[in-house]
């Protein structure tokens, strides 16, 4: 099989998927407990207000009707109106992507590279203190609540010692100057963002480590040892490179992360993100909203799977082929 | 001239450091904060910013990035804010209540006995005083007390905690107890019953485990379990969708409740025991029916609050529910740089309603140590960003942020006032009339008169008339707008007889519909007339009548708005007014002084030619005088000289 062919069958394998996923996003919310319209104008609301307004939104309409609908909809990118401010959803979620975008890209980023250069660091002195202290760390920071660290840092960073902004992702009103503004944004992206690195970076030290043990009593690290070749040589061409499959895989899935939001981390620091608005969609049951932005995740995991598939196509021949 | 200007600064002068002075801005204790006028706002900008994190915002507070909360302070840290010196707390009665109902349509809880005998089984002093840390009161009647203040009766039947009470009253009523087993006065045994609560709420979650504990006591098979929300609402309400009934034996839950009590008659009137309809319990009571249906379309006010009153007394004697408690809302803001915060009644500080605008954002001024009264930037954090700048649709979608800013902007006809809630005042309006009314042979309606101001202009500058009050109602008919159209649909005419006059006529009576036309947002015809779909509409920049200018709005960040400078209330303008009047006043004094002087100067000018012209007579006449004594005095000498 050749790389194209080996493309083209991801590709189809990946619309599939996406089709699958789009369907069960929208049976999940029809056989949810609850009634959106109720939700939204509250218990005293007389009778003809309910029904007008599930004419409004077409959930008066037979289920296929609905359905048919939606699919459409969908692969029009068009989401509809949120139930709770009658705004087109697209514009809703195109308004919180780039700050969601930049707070936990750049988190997963700094994260990763952390964790990474920690995890080698840590498998290459195994048994070690620093192995010890890596282990330990890392096992203490992925089991903190993401809250407590976030109001942690607030309370002593942002309130007591008064370094960092309590809220929001830049001051009211911001700086009118482009480049204040960007150093505005920034000041108040770090505790966010070092909220969720502190959680982040434990995961990706433990992962890594483990993956580089693993290589390292690979036969093949054996045999380089026993040419003579330099411990670091070793590490970065045969234990680092094989070390690349399950970190590309993990870094693939991290990046449908990014877009799906922290919701709480959003919620401590009142970071205007998809987080957020996943949750409030989901406690209003507000269906247009969740199908919009379940639909972008969709779509962006499955995109990063393909892409991930697309580098283990290079990384590893034998992928392609199918061996 | 020079002078009478110098005079006339320094009068101005004198005349604002009094309207600025100490005389206007006496210390308030924190029970007070219930000083307010209709004039305002003192402050340059209001400033709504989102700290979506209750323990955030109080950090914020804390450290002065904030002047006032829109939201409760965080019960850990209440005990913090009082202590603190530069931050004033107001608790108040929550907008609502929390109750337990009883299912009527099923054994033994269409048992009053049995329904008394868990009344008995509640400690509402130890639900209060523990698991709400004293944030809250018993309550008895379905009208709280401290939310709608005359409106509760003080005088319904209470339940003291008395499981053995409890018990005679079972006994007394035919049950039986043998065996540890209650059997009903029919004979069969008394069937398990449950207590549902909503798991994400924990003080209603712990009060159903006590109930349940304390009729466990004497025997009662009662257990509590907690429950995720919306599977809670399906059993209580049933599904109309579905057709699945109500499905419960008891359960907990709380209402959010509106500015006028008239509540009871959708939860506990017998047509409400339909789909979509809130009468839970299924309670069908003739002589409740009646009280509650004069409650809701009686005329007059007196008439009304008799009908509510024996309502009350007839739901606590039946009991349908049990009211458990009112919380308190409890909420801060800073008073070492502002002042003039008012206590609003159901929302301390003005957490946000129709009320919240006559509050404390219309009266809050810097201190005059600060530079107050005028100016500066009132900072306000909202737990949430706005839903809707569309006054529209603020109700349904509208939360107590959303209303928190576009009451600045939209104004209605009538409100509340703010400390008393049975009390009507005129906001667009400054007189108000219901008269019945046929509107048709035979059929009983009403016709409600609203006089308008004649001094009130749209943000453009366009002047208010009858007329955009009569396009908001129809336009809200023709749109068939949710929510708004229960308050309107049953007016069938409108009539703007002149510019600052509309009627309404309705087919029904109604006390209420006061409040629900006077109480619509109003929005400007000139505007609105060509928008097609008024529930999708963004409003980009909304124009009302209010105290505030819309300036902007970044989502998710904050809403900045900005002093009216010709609101017809300001409270600069009724300071320019005043001082004024004070300036006219001494001009006119000052030109009637100088008048008198101008009159002194010409009687001193005649009387000194008077003077001179005397001394010139008196001049002559010595000369006179010294010629005749020295003619005397020669004739006298001639005379003596002998010949």
């Amino acid at each position: 099989m050749g790389y194209s062919e080996y493309i083209i069958k991801r590709l189809v394998y990946s619309f599939i998927v996406l089709f699958i996923v789009v369907t069960l996003n929208f049976i999940i919310f029809m056989i949810m407990p609850g009634d959106p319209v109720k939700i939204m104008i509250g218990r005293l609301s007389e009778p003809s207000s309910i029904a007008l307004l599930r004419e409004r939104f077409g959930l008066d309409k037979p289920l296929w009707e609905q359905y048919i609908l939606y699919i459409r909809n969908m692969f029009t990118l068009n989401f509809g109106f949120s139930f709770i401010t009658y705004r087109p959803v697209s514009e809703e979620i195109i308004a919180r992507l780039p700050n969601t975008i930049v707070l936990l890209g750049t988190s997963t980023i700094i994260a990763a590279l952390i964790g990474i250069i920690l995890g080698v660091y840590a498998a290459v002195k195994r048994g070690k203190s620093i192995d010890v202290f890596v282990i330990g760390v890392g096992l203490f920071v992925y089991g903190l609540p993401v809250f407590w660290i976030g109001m942690l840092l607030l309370f002593f960073l942002g309130f007591r010692l008064g370094l960092f902004p309590l809220y929001g992702s830049t001051s009211r009103p911001p700086p009118t100057d482009p480049v204040l503004y960007v150093a505005d944004f920034m000041w108040h992206l770090a505790l966010p963002l070092t909220t969720l690195v502190f959680i982040l970076f434990g995961g990706w030290a433990l992962f890594t480590r483990n993956t580089i043990l693993d290589i390292l009593t690979e036969d093949y690290v054996i045999t380089a040892r026993a040419k003579g070749l330099k411990e670091s040589h070793v590490l970065f061409r045969h234990v680092l490179r094989n070390a690349l499959l399950p970190i590309t895989t993990r870094m693939g899935l991290s990046l449908a992360s990014i877009v799906s939001g922290a919701t709480l981390t959003e919620t401590i620091f009142s970071w205007y993100g998809i987080g957020r608005y996943i949750y409030d969609a989901a406690i209003n049951q507000n269906y247009p909203a969740l199908q919009g932005t379940f639909f972008m995740i969709a779509v962006v995991t499955i995109a990063a799977n393909f892409i991930v598939d697309l580098l283990y196509g290079v990384l590893d021949p034998r992928v392609r082929v199918g061996e | 001239m020079g002078k009478k200007v110098l005079t006339v600064s320094l009068i101005l002068a004198m005349l604002l450091a009094v309207a600025v002075g100490p005389q206007t801005l006496k210390a308030k204790t924190q029970e007070e904060f219930k000083e307010w006028k209709m004039h305002g706002p003192y402050w340059d900008y209001i400033l709504f910013t989102v700290i979506t994190e209750p323990d955030a915002q109080y950090l914020a507070l804390k450290k002065g990035e904030i002047d006032q909360m829109l939201w409760y302070i965080p019960t850990e840290q209440v005990d913090d804010a009082m202590t603190d010196p530069n931050i004033a707390v107001a608790t108040t009665g929550d907008a609502g209540y929390f109750y337990l109902a009883f299912n009527f349509r099923k054994a033994p809880t269409n048992d009053l006995a049995f329904r008394k005998a868990i009344a008995h089984s509640i400690d509402k002093e130890r639900i209060v005083s523990v698991l709400l840390k004293g944030l809250g009161v018993e309550l008895w009647s379905v009208v709280p007390p401290l939310f709608y203040g005359e409106w509760s009766n003080p005088d319904v039947p209470t339940y003291e905690y008395d499981p053995q009470l409890a018990k005679q009253i079972l006994l007394d009523a035919g049950w039986t107890y043998k065996d540890d087993k209650w059997y009903m006065p029919n004979g069969e045994e008394c069937p398990p019953q449950e207590i549902i609560t909503p798991s994400y709420d924990p003080v209603r979650v712990q009060a159903g485990v006590l109930i349940a504990e304390a009729a466990q006591s004497i025997g009662l098979p009662v257990t509590s379990r907690a429950v995720e929300f919306s599977t809670l609402v399906d059993l209580a309400f049933g599904d109309p969708a579905t057709g699945a009934p109500p499905e419960f034996d008891m359960y907990i839950l709380g209402w959010g409740l509106g500015v006028d009590p008239d509540s009871p008659y959708y939860f506990f009137h017998s047509s409400q025991d339909a789909p979509f309809g809130s009468n839970t319990p299924g309670i069908k009571d003739p002589e409740l029916d009646k009280a509650l249906e004069d409650m809701f379309y009686k005329m007059t006010k007196e008439e009304v609050l008799a009908a509510l009153y024996k309502a009350q007394k007839i739901i606590a004697e039946q009991l349908p529910y049990a009211p458990l408690y009112e919380r308190l809302a409890v909420t801060g803001a800073r008073n070492d740089t502002w002042t003039g915060h008012v206590n609003v009644a159901g929302s301390a500080f003005g957490l946000g309603d129709e009320m919240s605008a006559y509050g404390t954002k219309y009266n809050v001024h810097l201190r005059v140590e600060k530079g107050g009264p005028f100016g500066g930037t009132y900072r306000v954090a909202m737990l949430d960003d706005m839903k809707t700048q569309n006054p529209i649709v603020m109700y349904p979608l509208g939360t107590v942020w959303d209303a928190a800013v576009l009451d600045l902007i939209y104004e209605t006809l009538i409100t509340i006032d703010p400390t008393n809630p049975a009390r009507d005042i005129g906001v667009l309006a400054s007189d108000w009339k219901m008269e019945p009314h046929e509107w048709m042979p035979g059929k009983k309606g009403m016709k409600i008169t609203f006089k308008l101001l004649d001094n009130v202009t749209w943000h453009d500058g366009v002047p208010f008339t009858a007329e955009d009050v009569k396009f908001t109602v129809e336009y809200g008919q023709k749109h068939r707008v949710p929510e708004l159209l229960p308050a309107i649909e049953y007016v069938y005419k409108i009539d703007t007889p002149d510019p600052y006059s509309v009627i309404f006529y309705c087919n029904v009576t109604k006390y209420w519909a006061l409040h629900d036309l006077g109480g619509i947002y109003i929005i400007p015809k000139h505007i609105w007339k060509d928008i097609e779909d008024p529930m999708v509409y963004p409003n980009d920049h909304p124009i009302g009548t209010g105290p505030a200018l819309w300036v902007k709005r970044v989502p998710g960040e904050y809403v900045l708005l900005r002093a009216n400078p010709t609101y017809y209330r300001s409270a600069r303008l009724a300071r320019e007014r005043k001082i004024l009047q004070e300036v006219t006043v001494l001009s006119q004094e000052i030109e009637t002084l100088s008048q008198t002087i101008s009159t002194m100067e010409s009687d001193i000018a005649s009387l000194k030619d008077t003077v001179s012209s005397l001394s010139s007579t008196v001049w002559a006449s010595i000369f006179i005088a010294a010629i005749s004594l020295l003619i005397g005095l020669g004739a006298i000498a001639l005379s003596r000289r002998k010949p």
